[in-house]
């Protein structure tokens, strides 16, 4: 242990080398520049500037007679069935609601959103929040039904009208949604798939758990020409186990050998499909 | 501070600077190994966070959540501009004498080349702990794993450090 404290001391100092020395921060200098290119992104104005809100009013005062509308026609309805009334753009009969991970098409990393087939969901933006839950898809509306956050007003049910053309995923308001964090990340961003973490070559990728464990498990799963299916698990990145079985269950409980019973076959008989 | 700079308060912004914006710089030249690339990440990621820094929910987030807006520009910066090669010439170039520790009988210039042929994520995982000073609640925050994840995930990133130099 001590050698490997001591390993851990070197790497510790060969980091502090690398990241070169502490300096002073001429924090108006970066202030400066910041605000200089966020202008030249096309506002033309800082944004908290007084033309900017007057812009901001401008959207929200075209807008908001809609949304009102939208609202005082949903009745008493907490999770309004599928609606006649201005269905989104691109969401027809014949499109399915996506299931994969999306992330924010501008960063390309975040806010990140994962919808399963099973019907859960995850939620996050890197490093500030995430939430899990599970959620409903009626025609164009989609409901978070339940979730763990601890934003307030975050754990009640809430719908939005999505809208998928294939490339872009996109929500907007239905109703009243007292989380404003949870709104902000539904209506103020556009999503793509995030093509290297889902359905890649047939190949479906789960994040599991088990309330009991503080870890989340990457699990891939693909069925094989033969009919059977094969996983292969993995903790942050590193292997955990692979497994061979008749039911995708089969597969995943095999691949979570490790991790003990009853953790393998509980997480495996929540992976539906 | 936060709330202040959310609702526009300049002077707030600018004290948030000052008091992130070398964590952020210096870990962003662990995981590229390159000052320029550090300097452009640390930026873009101010420019990220005048714009979204409304959406950081608590104090105790936004020092993790501004380092890992950083290590994720240096990130995408390094994509673009495939400096792999060139990051493990700069750090081989700028190493200090890698002399051997007498502790662990590691060379120094040896360790340096080993994490350079970590994945840069790896890399940003260290570079917060060990440069940022993260604790595991901040690493959990910056990285989406749990803190107990974050423990083990450093120590088997040290443990493969190890094992490679004595392999190598």
């Amino acid at each position: 242990m001590d050698d490997m404290n001591a390993f851990e001391r070197q790497v510790a100092g060969r980091l502090q080398h690398q990241a070169g020395p502490v300096g002073p921060v001429d924090d108006l200098a970066v202030f400066d520049a910041v605000t200089a290119a966020n202008r030249q992104k096309g506002w033309g104005f800082t944004m908290f500037s007084a033309a900017k809100f007057i812009a901001a009013s401008a959207i929200v005062a075209l807008f908001g007679g809609f949304l009102l509308t939208s609202i005082l026609t949903q009745g008493e309805e907490v999770l309004p069935a599928a609606a006649t009334e201005s269905p989104s753009p691109t969401a027809t009969e014949e499109s399915a609601f996506p299931t994969g991970t999306f992330v924010e098409a501008d960063s390309g990393y975040s806010p990140r959103l994962v919808f399963r087939d099973d019907g859960t969901f995850q939620r996050s933006i890197i490093g500030t929040h995430s939430a899990d839950g599970t959620y409903a898809v009626d025609g164009d509306l989609y409901t978070e039904l339940t979730n763990n956050s601890d934003t307030p007003g975050g754990n009640a049910p809430a719908s939005y009208r999505w809208a998928w053309d294939g490339e872009q995923l996109r929500f907007s308001a239905s109703g009243v949604d007292e989380d404003g964090y949870r709104r902000s990340i539904y209506t103020e961003h556009v999503y793509v798939m995030d093509e290297t973490s889902d359905l890649l070559g047939g190949m479906r990728r789960l994040l599991l758990s088990d309330p009991r464990l503080d870890m989340w498990v990457t699990v891939e799963v693909r069925e094989r020409d033969d009919g059977r299916y094969e996983a292969r698990a993995t903790v942050d990145e590193e292997p955990l186990g692979e497994g061979v079985g008749a039911t995708l269950q089969d597969a995943v409980r095999a691949a979570l050998e490790a991790l003990g019973e009853p953790y393998a076959s509980d997480i495996a008989e929540s992976v539906k499909g | 501070m936060l709330t202040a700079a959310a609702a526009g308060d300049e002077f707030a912004f600018r004290r948030i600077i000052a008091a992130y914006h070398d964590d952020m710089r210096r870990v962003c030249r662990v995981i590229s190994g390159d000052q320029t690339i550090a300097d452009e990440a640390t930026q873009a990621a101010w420019l990220i966070a005048w714009t979204k820094i409304g959406k950081v929910y608590g104090e105790e987030h936004l020092r993790p959540w501004l380092v890992s807006v950083a290590a994720n520009e240096a990130k995408k910066l390094m994509r673009k501009r495939r400096r792999r090669a060139e990051f493990e010439t700069v750090l081989e170039s700028s190493g200090e004498p890698g002399g051997i520790d007498p502790a662990t009988g590691v060379a120094g210039i040896d360790l340096d080349a080993a994490m350079a042929r970590l994945d840069p994520d790896d890399r940003a995982l260290l570079a917060m702990r060990y440069v940022a000073g993260f604790d595991s609640n901040e690493l959990a925050r910056a990285t989406g794993i749990s803190p107990s994840g974050t423990r083990s995930r450093i120590e088997r990133l040290l443990k493969r450090l190890r094992e490679d130099l004595r392999d190598g």
